[in-house]
């Protein structure tokens, strides 16, 4: 395979493409595909068929389209419209409508400018819901292994880690840390065998895009791979994804296969002395082993649980070799920036954080999904024009960012801009770029407890602070949620929660504090509510009738019951 | 009988067969437990002791490990599942989107506390989990490979017992050899019989004896 093999591929491809009448983009993102997409691609089958141009049609799966709260999306080609909320009835009126006598089928219309869409920088995402993630066709079609190409073809590694460096992008996985000088320090390490691994070990509670990025665009994080194993001089790669997403596992695994048949992955790449190998690893359901060292063990197959840092990965990590270990959508922005350069892609973000975002919008609002913004963007702006506002039109009440690693922003700091330090500065972070709206229905003592309730549930319990800690924590919390607790709790609560976050081991035990001490922050008079007024102004937490039953209730429902029940034997 | 006991025997041979081949497969490869363990649950559809103790002669890893392993992630059962499951997310943005209230519903439906409803009870396990990663399609319910989106506290009832129709009609025209709907499988390239098989026996158990 040549660089010209390659365009003669993408080539050939759009001009088979370029034979349709048209083309009818089915989501198939698990969202949508759980809203019934699948018999949604059967209908539309049939109602060409039907009006005899079944030929002339193109119909595919895509990856997510974005706003997954309004699925099945159907994109429909050429005069490109996006139909929301399809059911199989409508397909044949679909067709014959907008095929046929080339009219939108106005009734599920998706207007060409809605504000969902208006405001988007897609650069991750901007393949997404646009071709079949299962055909590696498609995706050379869209530019695709060239950058791959061309980094083994033309440039010197070093030269692909400067263009790394220069364009400023930081780890997405939530850390920050910038990419090219982490790449760098793989690279001058000295030992022969070294790995790339790719963590989508998506566990945080609300993330949903690396699940989006595997399903809708997985071979652009096989090329990222690629680029970086070549970079720093790796010749294998893992990715590691959660066992929960078996359609991510699948496209992957298909990906994988299509790549080395091709082959733009496997021996002498692009006829360089590059080689490069990719295997997946199934994760099985432990929050922790997101923790790049955990994930490392997992990998290796033993108990997912971290380690003292350092030596970092980079230094001593898989089977104690330097090993590169990157966040999904770190990896998805390496192709676009080595085709188009580190000043086009420092060209966008903020001043410290360069490039896009893509956040997965949840909780209480209209538009709900998937999006891609550029760096800085404000929480006002995602909140309000992207996501809508809030539901039933209710009044906001805060956004919820990182995770459990994270904390809850209130409505003064909406203003606040979407990258690294601002969110840091106003007491949350930036983590994997799950958000979560909540209007005033919820209960901030609640929300504190049930992140902390996840803490616990997922600690591994090789250190002390964290495995005991989060309990404590949680009970403290429990008890203020049930009216059973004193002032000198809410103390006791704070002195706690500083002591885990300043003396667990790893991530997940230095940040499980976060949301109770940004909660506490901003909410505190939500705490002495429950407390003193022995009420929940949001109506949500059931007070005990005796106090003192709180301390040895049992744990409520929603804990992890697998978690307890698996350990014990 | 004796075909009965004759098929069982026959079956278990052809689960360790499977077994056998993804160990072959695997062979060779470093830090492979753990998927081998991905593919001895989905054969038998959870990790027997005695299988545990087989895998780990087979990769001459210290039986010690292997079961350190198995019981560290949350996703590999040490136990015989009971029949069909009930997976309720509870992740965040299904959490303030009123996820408790999805799961209180269905454990209410499945196993009722009042004498009077007993008989009424399906046999379902109920789980709760931290996020399936449709967050934007919140309270999101599976019921085995199933995704239900949008579910609420209210419509729980009506649509579990929908699902338990269409499940035990599926268990009753299936004599142990139909396959399980393919779209979610991790492992496509292994059949799903055996998996398909625990369930029917289990679920049927639970119809007759109901405890």
């Amino acid at each position: 395979m040549t660089l010209e093999e390659l365009y003669q591929i993408g080539r050939a491809h759009r001009e088979r493409v370029a034979t349709f009448r048209a083309e009818i983009q089915v989501c198939g993102s698990g969202g949508c595909r759980s809203a019934g997409s699948e018999k949604l691609l059967d209908a539309f089958r049939a109602a060409c068929e039907k009006k005899k141009i079944a030929s002339d049609v193109r119909i595919i799966t895509t990856g997510c389209m974005g706003l997954c709260g309004q699925g099945p999306l159907v994109r429909i080609l050429p005069r490109e419209t996006l139909y929301a909320g399809v059911t199989p009835e409508k397909a044949e009126r679909i067709v014959s409508s907008h095929i046929i006598r080339e009219k939108p089928f106005r009734s599920l219309l998706l207007d060409a400018d809605h504000p969902f869409y208006a405001s988007q920088t897609p650069i991750v995402l901007r393949h997404m819901g646009r071709l079949d993630p299962e055909s590696i066709e498609d995706y050379i079609a869209h530019g695709g292994y060239e950058a791959l190409a061309k980094a083994v073809t033309y440039s010197a590694p070093e030269h692909v880690i400067l263009e790394i460096r220069n364009s400023g992008l930081r780890g997405r996985g939530g850390g920050g840390y910038p990419t090219g000088l982490k790449w760098d320090i793989v690279r001058r390490g000295t030992s022969k065998s070294k790995y790339v691994v790719c963590n989508a070990d998506e566990g945080d509670p609300g993330a949903f895009m690396d699940r989006a990025l595997l399903e809708g665009n997985p071979h652009a994080i096989l090329e990222g791979m690629a680029i970086a194993g070549y970079a720093v001089g790796a010749q294998q790669g893992y990715i590691y994804t959660r066992g929960e997403y078996p359609l991510a596992v699948e496209r992957m695994r298909h990906a994988i296969r299509e790549a080395e048949r091709l082959p733009v992955i496997g021996n002498r790449i692009f006829e360089s002395g590059f080689s490069f190998q990719v295997d997946l690893r199934i994760g099985a359901g432990a929050f922790v082993s997101g923790e790049e060292t955990a994930l490392l063990r997992s990998i290796e197959g033993k108990r997912g649980q971290p380690q003292p840092r350092p030596p970092y990965p980079s230094a001593s990590g898989l089977w104690g070799e330097p090993t590169l270990v990157n966040n999904t959508e770190t990896l998805a922005n390496v192709p676009p920036i080595v085709l188009n350069g580190a000043r086009w892609f420092s060209g966008m973000g903020t001043e410290r954080s360069r490039g896009t975002k893509v956040i997965s919008l949840a909780g209480n609002l209209r538009n709900t999904g998937l999006i891609e913004v550029p760096m800085g963007t404000s929480l006002r702006s995602i909140i309000f024009d992207i996501g809508g506002g809030v539901r039933e039109n209710r009044a906001f009440k805060a956004v919820q960012t990182g995770g459990p690693s994270g904390g809850c922003i209130p409505s003064q700091h909406l203003d606040a801009a979407v990258d690294f330090e601002s969110l840091a500065q106003v007491g949350s972070m930036m983590g994997s770029g799950g958000m979560i709206v909540m209007d005033d229905t919820a209960c901030m003592v609640d929300v504190a407890a049930y992140f902390m309730a996840f803490c616990r549930d997922e600690s591994c319990g090789k250190c002390i602070p964290c495995r005991v800690g989060t309990v404590q924590l949680y009970r403290i919390l429990d008890r203020i949620r049930r009216g059973g607790a004193t002032l000198q709790d809410l103390d006791i609560l704070e002195e706690l929660a500083v002591m885990v976050k300043d003396t667990s081991l790893c991530g997940l035990g230095r940040s499980a504090p976060n949301p109770v001490i940004s909660i506490l922050h901003y909410f505190r008079r939500e705490f002495e509510d429950h407390i003193t007024g022995r009420r929940c102004p949001a109506g949500v937490c059931l007070m005990d009738n005796e106090s003192e039953t709180a301390a040895t209730a049992p744990l409520p429902a929603g804990t992890s019951p697998q978690t307890e029940g698996s350990v014990h034997e | 009988m004796a075909q009965i006991e004759k098929n069982q025997a026959i079956e278990a041979e052809n689960k360790h067969k499977q077994l056998d081949r993804a160990l072959m497969r695997q062979q060779g490869r470093r830090g492979a437990l753990i998927e081998v363990l991905h593919e001895a649950q989905h054969i038998f559809g959870y990790l027997p002791r005695d299988i545990l103790g087989y895998i780990a002669a087979s990769l001459q890893l210290p039986p010690s490990h292997v079961f350190g392993v198995a019981s560290f992630y949350p996703s590999f059962r040490l136990h015989p599942p009971a029949g069909h499951t009930i997976t309720v997310c509870m992740g965040t943005a299904c959490y303030v989107n009123g996820a408790s209230r999805v799961l209180r519903a269905a454990e209410e439906r499945c196993h009722p506390r009042a004498e009077s409803e007993q008989h009424d009870r399906i046999p379902f396990d109920v789980h709760a989990v931290h996020c399936l990663g449709s967050c934007g399609s919140g309270p999101v319910m599976q019921v085995d490979d199933d995704l239900y989106l949008h579910t609420a506290a209210e419509t729980v009832e009506s649509a579990l017992d929908r699902c338990v129709e269409t499940l035990r009609a599926a268990d009753h025209a299936s004599d142990g050899t139909t396959e399980a709907s393919p779209s979610e499988e991790i492992f496509p390239e292994s059949d799903t019989t055996g998996r398909q098989d625990a369930r029917n026996n289990d679920s049927a158990a639970g119809e007759t004896d109901d405890t």
